[in-house]
């Protein structure tokens, strides 16, 4: 039987894998991989913008819708957007002007608990100056009245 | 289970010792988990790739170790999914015909720096890759890491009758291959 053909067995070969590493390869695999554990374990920092990300988001989102809407309203439908900002005014100068009527109400209320109809209307028709009206008021009523009357807090 | 595994796995119980028994499982694993890696992928920068994900994803789903089969069996098939997996990956990048990652592994055979083995060596490993993946899966297991069928059938899933016959055919087909190629 010539060499060629003679039966190869597994029996001829090394039952050891040919295989080789770099030098200090296991310590360093080992090192490496303990590392990175560490650091995938290492708590994260999170800033406030992290915290707030979901917040801020959403107002970008928001923003964004409105501009969406606003933008093309604005070049393609002005008249509309003109009626609107319009009656937002008027409805604004309503309700500034029911804020003084209101304030003026409670004055009013005010007066009436205090004094009578008859003192008041005296007090009014006496009223020939401010300077008469200082004098009377410092003569009726007390420095915290004054000041609550004068306060526009009161009338809020 | 022996007792080393059970300090491996008590210290993976305790927050403080995590990282200990880590380095502890490392030590006792690692080599036989590269080697074990190394024969499927044959090139030592592959085998390094897949051995850092098999670590992480031992790392990372110890705390599912359920020890119904030992560490050393749960080690390994964590070990040769990933490497099966890579496998994949890298037949799916290329342009290999599919279902055939033995061109791939014969280029990396050829081009591996860290061979070193003769040119019966290369043979014997050409005819090693050229085997069905199962088969291949088998016969280092078998003739190169000495284990039982028993401990093959836990890693594989696989019964041992299988097993048996799979390492059978394998043998043949190498035997073969060597005959007609050396």
């Amino acid at each position: 039987m010539s060499e060629k053909n003679k039966k190869w067995s597994l029996d001829d070969a090394s039952p050891k894998a040919p295989f080789e590493v770099p030098k200090n390869y296991f310590d360093e695999m080992q090192h490496k991989i303990m590392a990175e554990v560490e650091e995938m374990e290492a708590p994260q920092k999170k800033g406030i913008i992290h915290h707030l990300k979901p917040a801020l988001g959403l107002v970008a989102s928001f923003i964004v819708v409105g501009l969406l809407v606003y933008v093309p309203m604005k070049m393609y439908m002005p008249s509309v957007l003109e009626k609107y900002y319009g009656q937002s005014q008027q409805e604004s100068t309503f309700n500034a002007d029911s804020t003084l009527i209101f304030a003026d109400l409670d004055a009013m209320n005010y007066f009436e608990d205090e004094f009578s109809t008859e003192e008041i209307i005296e007090t009014t028709e006496d009223q020939s100056d401010d300077e008469q009206l200082l004098n009377y008021l410092v003569a009726e009523l007390d420095d915290y009245d004054i000041v609550s009357l004068t306060s526009t807090d009161n009338y809020n | 289970m022996d007792n080393r595994d059970g300090e491996i796995l008590a210290g993976f119980k305790d927050p403080d010792k995590k990282q200990t028994a880590f380095s502890w499982l490392l030590e006792d694993y690692q080599e036989r988990l590269y080697w074990h890696i190394r024969k499927i992928v044959i090139a030592h920068s592959d085998a390094d790739d897949v051995m850092q994900n098999t670590m992480i994803k031992v790392w990372k789903s110890i705390g599912q170790f359920r020890a119904e089969s030992g560490l050393f069996t749960w080690l390994y098939r964590i070990a040769t999914n990933e490497a099966l997996s890579f496998l994949k990956q890298q037949k799916r990048r290329s342009i290999m015909p599919l279902g055939d990652d033995t061109t791939y592994l014969l280029q990396n055979l050829q081009s591996d720096d860290y061979f070193s083995g003769d040119e019966i060596d290369q043979k014997l490993q050409e005819a090693i890759i050229r085997l069905p993946e199962k088969q291949r899966l088998v016969f280092n297991m078998k003739y190169y890491d000495n284990l039982k069928y028993q401990q093959i059938s836990e890693i594989l899933e696989t019964s041992e009758g299988a097993l048996k016959a799979s390492y059978h055919h394998a043998v043949k087909k190498i035997e073969e291959f060597m005959r007609l190629n050396s």
